[in-house]
């Protein structure tokens, strides 16, 4: 990828998993801690990311786009496109948290978390493992010996659902 | 999740009320040890009033339990007992000196204004410190007091010094921010701190004495 400039805005390639190609401004990129470090120390103009599924890509891009944009005016919008943007199947939820992470978005991985934590709040360990579906591996004599383990007040009325 | 890396699941768990995340322990083996060994509790003004509405005794159980299961260095810990009476506070003693056994670095402890909180020796030993925060304590450093070695960050709110001799020294060389807000007995109040950076007083009542070399 030849690198280009129009005006004083620089173009970066970010390259996804199955080699879909994504033109942005630079600066959009400096957000993510690991792409800032590429793009300052060894001045490249196309990174391939392959471990980041396109979709993926299309989601956080996404987000950069908005979060740039963010001004003390328009923060209430920008907190629904944040709860919009969580709002999504848990395993894309879970494919954005690790990428985020990976290209360290220090913000929105803070944020994804929560989103991942809210889904298990208050759920049962049943609920639990089917919605990240692990299987448990104790003997029932374990699982009985480990339950008692935990401290009883951590009970109570919990949710089973899967939703 | 079992793709997550561990730094995230860590973090997961740590945005998680305690007693959600202590439940992920019986998971699966891989998730076993996850939540016992997380460096940092947060018993906060959510977990306290969850439980003392039930009881005083079921509280402290479980603060007991928590503390009975985690293994390995608690980093951080935080208890916020705000806004409801506890009738003693010896279960607090023992639970501080658990903490500054363990290498303890963040201790924040919040009372409500109901149950004056008088700081244990145990802190006043702990020399891991670099983080204290204070709500409604009483301050009263025994005569061996060295001040706190490592301590960068000191907030105190409505805290109480009580003088050993004739002030309350405290000696604190890498302190960077220090705030002290509605605080009494600061005219006894000695800090020594060659390396402060910020100052932050509201409405405390008496002089202060800062010393910087």
């Amino acid at each position: 990828m030849a690198s280009s400039t129009t005006g004083e805005k620089k173009i970066l390639t970010l390259k996804g998993g199955d080699n879909e190609e994504f033109i942005l401004e630079e600066s959009l990129v400096l957000q993510s801690e690991l792409l800032k470090n590429m793009v300052k120390e060894e001045r490249v103009s196309s990174i391939p990311l392959p471990s980041i599924k396109s979709k993926t890509l299309v989601k956080i891009i996404e987000y950069l786009k908005k979060h740039a944009e963010l001004t003390p005016s328009n923060k209430e919008e920008f907190k629904n496109f944040e709860k919009e943007f969580v709002n999504v199947v848990l395993e894309e939820l879970l494919d954005i948290t690790v990428a985020v992470n990976y290209l360290k978005i220090n913000g929105l991985l803070e944020f994804c978390c929560q989103a991942v934590a809210d889904r298990i709040k208050d759920k049962s360990v049943e609920a639990v493992r089917k919605i990240f579906r692990i299987e448990s591996d104790f003997t029932p004599e374990e699982e009985s010996e480990f339950r008692k383990e935990t401290p009883e007040a951590f009970e109570g009325d919990l949710d089973d659902t899967t939703n | 999740i079992s793709g997550l890396a561990g730094n995230v699941i860590d973090h997961i768990l740590e945005l998680l009320p305690v007693q959600d995340a202590a439940r992920t322990s019986i998971l699966s083996r891989n998730w076993r040890y996850i939540w016992s060994t997380l460096p940092n509790l947060v018993l906060d003004y959510d977990f306290y009033h969850k439980l003392i509405e039930e009881s005083e005794s079921k509280f402290k159980l479980a603060v007991d339990e928590i503390l009975l299961l985690h293994m390995g260095n608690i980093v951080k810990f935080i208890l916020d007992t705000r806004g409801a009476h506890l009738s003693s506070c010896a279960d607090i003693d023992r639970w501080v000196l658990f903490v500054t056994r363990n290498g303890v670095k963040k201790l924040t402890l919040r009372f409500s204004n109901l149950d004056t909180y008088s700081l244990p020796p145990s802190i006043f030993k702990c020399s891991t410190l670099t983080h204290l925060e204070l709500t409604n304590c009483v301050f009263k450093p025994p005569s061996s007091f060295l001040g706190f070695p490592n301590l960068i960050s000191l907030v105190l709110q409505r805290t109480t010094f009580v003088p050993t001799t004739s002030f309350c020294v405290i000696k604190v060389p890498l302190l960077e921010d220090l705030s002290l807000n509605m605080c009494h007995g600061t005219q006894y109040l000695n800090i020594i701190s060659p390396s402060l950076k910020s100052l932050n007083v509201r409405d405390s009542h008496y002089c202060l004495v800062l010393n910087c070399f």
